[in-house]
């Protein structure tokens, strides 16, 4: 696997979309297909996205002009040339400003799955730092790139593979807690990040902390210790199954926290399902799953 | 940010606010235990019944009943950057940066409690301009 940081720039992944940034840019999630990229607590650069959508018999080229008629901006029909060369991959439209006649905005459908996308240009990062953006825009992926069906979730300071059947159902970015929810079938998934891990740890114990992010019970006897994590895998007898049942609750678990010390993070993987749980995804998934330094 | 009761005073935006400087209340007092945490005491708000009530009782007539709140490790390390000088965006800045989390969880966690100090009034927040 590739590293998502080098040394001025990084890759961002979330629902679907990749793309490598500078490494001062902080992504901030808001929705499920927006994310805002700010510098300095200023926003530089806003990408918005929506999968392929049946236009009619609307042609792409008037797909452009309505999305970009809904902006209020104006189309420029010129395209600069640093722009040109997203042309091989995109259909796009420009927009500027209506009185300042710069550069605001551009409106792009990808030729191979029909993703469109919505980007906004703040201060003068189009005029002034063309090279970037296009870099930027250049580097966005917004379909399937792996072959292994795997799609990258790359943000904060972690990052992870899961495959492509995994719906996003939740995401949460508290202060030092982030909770992502992973919905696959019957299979729900939550993957937790904690950061000030020194901290919590001086108060509490991984049991705890796994318990209360699972909400289970399970006793220091059931655990099972692995250098700096600790896991549980539930193996529920038919009863206990018919229990868990009529509680509502899924029968199977697998669940595992494990503490990274020279980052100062917690990462926990919750999995949960009706049915036994296969242990080569959970694998796959857990060793995919890194921690970076920020 | 002061205002009178019949000038209602239009919210921040949210680059106003991390231009803003809190400063500490000069009425509250506290003082810093021995682990660096932060201990404060201050006058719990009476009506004047209660407060009646209360001297009535009290051993001591002329005193008013207190409370104690002392901070966490890192609400006492917040606490003590705020120094009438920072903004609250170089306070977001200094605690991502030694508490190693993004700018985002950093602003999350020290908006909120820069709320909480100056709902109970140890804070306010002036612009950078006053």
């Amino acid at each position: 696997m590739t590293s998502t940081l080098n040394s001025s720039w990084k890759t961002i992944g979330w629902n679907t979309i990749t793309l490598t940034c500078p490494l001062k840019w902080e992504p901030i999630i808001t929705e499920t297909s927006h994310i805002l990229f700010e510098k300095n607590f200023r926003p530089v650069f806003e990408l918005r996205w929506q999968e392929e959508k049946k236009h009619g018999k609307r042609s792409v080229d008037a797909t452009l002009l309505k999305i970009a008629g809904e902006t209020g901006l104006l189309v420029q029909d010129l395209l600069p040339p640093h722009w040109e060369k997203l042309k091989k991959n995109y259909s796009l439209k420009l927009l500027a400003d209506n009185d300042s006649r710069e550069l605001k905005a551009a409106v792009l459908i990808c030729k191979e799955c029909g993703t469109t996308l919505l980007l906004y240009f703040f201060d003068d990062l189009a005029t002034r730092h063309h090279w970037d953006l296009v870099r930027v825009i250049e580097s966005i992926r917004c379909h399937q790139q792996s072959e292994a069906g795997q799609v990258l979730w790359a943000i904060q300071d972690f990052q992870i593979l899961l495959p492509n059947s995994f719906t996003l159902s939740g995401h949460n970015f508290g202060a030092g807690l982030t909770r992502l929810s992973f919905i696959d079938s019957g299979l729900t998934m939550h993957l937790c990040r904690l950061a000030g891990a020194s901290q919590r740890l001086e108060k509490s114990t991984m049991l705890t902390l796994m318990n209360l992010l699972g909400e289970l019970e399970i006793s220091e006897e059931d655990i099972q210790h692995q250098d700096e994590a600790i896991s549980h895998c539930s193996f529920p007898s038919i009863f206990q199954q018919i229990r868990s049942r009529v509680k509502r609750r899924p029968p199977f678990h697998w669940v595992t926290l494990r503490h990274h010390p020279e980052h100062d993070r917690l990462s926990g993987l919750f999995f949960f399902d009706k049915k036994p749980l296969p242990d080569g995804l959970i694998t796959t998934i857990l060793d995919s799953y890194e921690i970076f330094s920020l | 940010m002061k205002s009178s009761p019949s000038d209602p005073v239009e919210p921040l935006s949210r680059t106003e606010s991390l231009a803003c400087i809190p400063r500490q209340s000069d009425t509250i007092q506290w003082q810093e235990l021995d682990n660096g945490e932060i201990l404060f005491t201050y006058a719990i708000p009476l009506s004047r019944f209660f407060t009646a009530l209360h001297q009535k009782f009290s051993k001591n007539k002329t005193e008013l009943p207190t409370k104690k709140l002392q901070l966490d490790q890192m609400g006492s390390f917040v606490w003590n950057l705020i120094d009438g000088k920072k903004t609250v965006k170089d306070i977001i800045r200094i605690f991502a940066q030694t508490h190693k989390v993004t700018s985002q969880e950093a602003e999350t966690a020290v908006a909120a409690f820069l709320k909480s100090l100056g709902q109970r009034g140890f804070i306010a927040l002036y612009g950078p301009m006053e």
